[in-house]
């Protein structure tokens, strides 16, 4: 054990000193859209002045060019990919009937993923199984062609479900819903669904599945990949491929603020795709981008040379898992079919180790299947008390790790390949291939010896790997953002291609189907989460999937205006309606 | 003169044949399924849905018959449309050609003006300290890589001072000052990895040149320096210059597409990275085609260039 981190503490200072050399040059991320975090606060970070931040009575400044980064597109329709960018893009154009909490400052945890009115002004649910939403009535298409700003009617709504429903990867996630009708007076759509389903709401406001396309786009270009027209809060300009996009403010856009000011504030945003992080780093210190993502290890480099930007931080809604090759519960295939070697491969892994190395200041949280940044009250602690007995399996024990493959017949441990994405992933999620690296290393101080493969994220591993559950040894993914924890739990243990499109492993548990048929099938919500608790229990203790690390994680955004993203905790991939839209600049920056 | 030209631009047709089929092969064994990429990314796709894609997209059929599929349309003057964006690679590459063929010029024209008179002068002031300074640099220059150069110009003005080189691309013909203003700076990083070689190469055919007979000639003849050199010295110099600069033409296109991707320039370097990450057959066939072409025509030029400047070279 000592050996492995201290090869790493090695590692780490060598690449410290590299990165000081290059003077910043690792920082930053040229991924996902950055500039929604500009309002996304974090509460008394040590060393860090504080900034000038709105206050709640505030009254926004309207106008101002938002300037942000964002990663290309590979299709820009929001109903055929299943790829968390197009679902970001498709926040600035398009609406969704219903939309998370947002607030400024601080939103609490118990908000966390709590849906809200968007484009569906009231939410009736008459009978239990009946829910009717009524539009907006201003709610109108962006006013250029096709549409010219008609009206949203009912009957909009339900071409966009029926074409999510026959193209999008994500339609299970609608599984529950038995039929949509609309009303004659075009502003109503009704929903009834085959069985109770607690969380419902939560799914009509996900950012993954409902994004509304002005019909006659589709009916004249056949498709939402070439344009972009919705009801949303900005109307999409251009999108240059490896240059930038563009959206300038929908000045008839529904919504409006206390005062009475018409949504968005800013006049547009400006979008560029920026593929070298060293280069969205100097921008950012440029002033010419008003946020974007940072390393936790250069955290004080960036105090030291803005110290008036401010750094947020954040617990993301996104789980990471050793998966195991799916042959281990299909055909009973050793040695990952044995629950001693899973149980074993969890305690060899030093969590707070790796948070420690990732996330020096601040750390992070364990994960089970179910993440802190989906709010505390769906995840089950493994360090807690709640957990019971399958918590100690995720302490890190080598010596126990090593007496469980010895009782499982591994005394010398064995061998086998370690898939991983070695590219996008070191853009995005920062944290990710220090994990990958980490990993075998932990392996090997109880045996267990890997034989790394590194793939590229968009050619193989993503689409050929991972996604399909097509590797041989272990793989390690991670698990998209998703609105509800029901969503994680029924995406990852129901069987493939029966609503289980993440069970990477093909884990096929009767038992734990059942328990999750009868926790989602449940209408209080508060029953629901206590179901969803107790199955995080028990795929605790049976680690078909092994777990790995919730790391905190940072941006840093100039004080130049408000409003600004939903919370401070999760983030999610609908930065348009739910942070763009009510960020705004301050006068003179 | 005019024979051997036809001769030398058949001849480039069987050569762009053979850097399209290996081009076309190899982009072909990357791994990863394009089928998979199109249908998107977590598709489950059935063999037979798979096999309907791969048929629509016609890469059911053997590989030499896709190539000649392809061919035949490039010589229609029909380079395909993106398997990802569904859009015209013509009109795509027409966009972003220009600017890499832009960004190249400039870089081009910097490494002539810094090398040429550079190389001259190091030459006829052989070991003094001009000679040492430019032979210095000129070391200094080849051995910095123009990656390196690119991430300090990009990171330190940003750290020290809070400046960071222009950010929005402008079309050179809406806006030239702002244009240059992006342009400007990856075009002296590049200009200056290539002026290394030239001012080097200049400098070591001046020298040989200046010990000809027919300068020591012109010399004896009380001619002016400037007149010995400029009338009599440089041209003869220059010939095997021009091979060099040529020569450097590929090294532009490299440097190209690591720059663009520093100071996000949108040209077709950064294009073609993307779509070789996203198994887009016929941009990087597309791409690769007009590289190649550029490359092929260059070297004809120059030799070209050859018969113009050296009287004595004839082609038969």
């Amino acid at each position: 054990m000592a050996r492995f981190w201290q090869d790493a503490a090695r590692k780490k200072v060598s690449r410290r000193r590299v990165l000081k050399g290059a003077a910043l040059s690792a920082a930053g991320i040229a991924g996902a859209a950055a500039f929604a975090c500009a309002g996304d606060e974090e509460g008394g970070t040590p060393g860090v002045p504080p900034s000038p931040t709105p206050s709640e009575e505030q009254e926004p400044v309207i106008g101002g060019m938002g300037n942000g980064t964002m990663a290309d597109l590979y299709n820009m329709d929001p109903h055929k990919p299943i790829a968390f960018l197009t679902h970001v893009f498709g926040s600035w154009t398009y609406n969704r009937l219903m939309r998370f909490a947002t607030q400024r400052g601080i939103l609490p945890d118990e908000l966390w993923y709590e849906p809200v009115p968007e484009l569906a002004q009231k939410i009736e649910n008459p009978e239990p199984l009946t829910f009717i939403f009524t539009l907006h009535p201003e709610a109108r298409w962006h006013d250029i062609d096709p549409v010219f700003g008609r009206e949203v009617t009912a009957e909009d709504v339900i071409y966009n479900y029926e074409r999510f429903r026959n193209l999008s990867p994500n339609k299970d996630d609608w599984a529950m819903v038995d039929s949509v009708t609309a009303s004659p007076d075009t502003k109503q759509i009704t929903i009834k669904l085959k069985h109770p389903y607690g969380l419902f709401l939560k799914r009509v406001a996900s950012f993954n599945d409902l994004w509304l396309v002005a019909p006659e786009l589709i009916e004249k270009d056949g498709d939402a990949e070439k344009r972009a027209v919705g009801s949303g809060p900005f109307i999409f300009e251009h999108y240059r491929r490896s240059v930038d996009f563009l959206w300038r403010k929908n000045p008839d856009y529904f919504e409006k603020d206390k005062w009475g000011n018409r949504l968005p504030y800013l006049d547009g945003l400006h979008l560029y795709v920026i593929p070298d992080p060293n280069t969205v780093m100097s921008q950012f210190l440029a002033k010419k981008l008003d946020a974007t993502y940072v390393q936790a290890a250069l955290l004080n480099d960036i105090r030291a040379q803005a110290p008036e930007a401010r750094i947020n931080k954040n617990l993301r809604n996104l789980t990471s898992f050793l998966y195991f090759e799916p042959a281990s519960y299909t055909e009973n295939k050793p040695p990952f079919n044995d629950i001693r070697v899973r149980r074993a491969i969890s305690m060899a892994i030093d969590r707070d180790g790796l948070l420690k190395l990732i996330s020096p200041e601040e750390g992070g949280e364990w994960p089970n299947i179910i993440s802190a940044g989906m709010g505390r009250k769906w995840w089950v602690d493994p360090k807690s008390e709640e957990m019971g007995e399958p918590g100690k399996w995720y302490r890190y024990d080598p010596a126990e790790a090593k007496a469980l493959l010895k009782a499982a017949g591994y005394e010398d441990g064995f061998e086998c390949r370690f898939h991983y994405s070695s590219t996008v992933y070191t853009n995005i999620i920062t944290y990710y291939p220090v994990v990958a690296e980490a990993l075998p290393g932990l392996m090997r101080e109880v045996d267990i010896r890997l034989t790394s493969v590194p793939e590229d994220y968009i050619g193989q591993y993503f689409p050929q790997t991972y996604s399909q559950g097509n590797f041989d040894g272990m793989a390690w993914g991670l698990l998209t953002v998703l609105p509800d924890a029901a969503g994680y739990i029924e995406m990852s243990y129901l069987p493939w291609g029966k609503g289980g499109a993440r069970n990477m492993s093909r884990v096929d548990d009767p038992e734990l189907v059942r328990n999750i048929t009868d926790a989602v099938q449940t209408w209080d919500v508060d029953e629901v989460c206590q179901k969803l608790r107790q199955i995080q229990k028990y795929v605790s203790d049976k680690m078909y999937y092994v777990p790995g690390v919730n790391p905190y994680e940072y941006s840093a955004s100039w004080p130049v205006g408000g409003g600004g993203v939903n919370t401070s905790g999760p983030t999610t991939y609908s930065f348009g309606t739910e942070g763009t839209m009510w960020a705004w600049r301050y006068k003179g920056m | 003169m005019g024979k051997y030209i036809i001769r030398r631009l058949l001849m480039v047709v069987p050569t762009l044949i053979g850097v399209t089929i290996i081009v076309f092969c190899l982009v072909r064994f990357l791994p990863g399924d394009v089928v998979q990429q199109i249908s998107g990314e977590s598709a489950q796709l059935t063999e037979e849905e798979r096999a309907d894609v791969r048929k629509e997209l016609g890469l059911d059929k053997p590989i030499y018959q896709q190539y000649f599929i392809w061919l035949s349309e490039v010589v229609r003057g029909d380079l395909g449309e993106s398997l990802q964006t569904k859009v015209s690679v013509g009109s795509e590459l027409k966009n972003r050609l220009p600017v890499t063929i832009e960004l190249g010029l400039l870089a081009l024209m910097i490494s002539l003006c810094v090398s040429l008179p550079i190389g001259v002068f190091a030459a006829i002031r052989q070991d003094t300290i001009l000679d040492y300074v430019a032979r210095s640099g000129a070391i200094a220059f080849l051995s910095i890589p123009s990656f390196w150069m690119g991430t300090l110009v990009m990171v330190l003005p940003s750290k020290w001072w809070g400046w960071a080189p222009p950010l929005q691309y402008y079309d050179l013909w809406d806006k030239p000052a702002e244009n240059l203003y992006m342009l400007i700076i990856p075009a002296v990083i590049l200009g200056m990895l290539l002026s290394g070689t030239v001012m080097r190469m200049t400098r070591a055919q001046m020298l040989e040149v200046l010990r000809q007979d027919y300068v020591r000639t012109a010399w004896s003849k009380g001619l002016r320096e400037r007149t010995v050199v400029a009338r009599h010295a440089i041209k003869n110099a220059f010939i095997p210059v021009i091979t060099i600069v040529g020569l450097q033409i590929p090294v532009l296109v490299g440097g190209t597409v690591i720059l663009e991707s520093i100071f996000s320039i949108p040209g077709i370097g950064r294009y073609l990275m993307f779509s070789i990450a996203s198994l887009d057959y016929p941009v990087v066939q597309a791409i690769n085609l007009i590289v190649a072409s550029v490359i092929i025509l260059t070297n004809l030029a120059v030799d070209i260039t050859y018969g113009y400047l050296d009287p004595r070279i004839r082609y038969t």
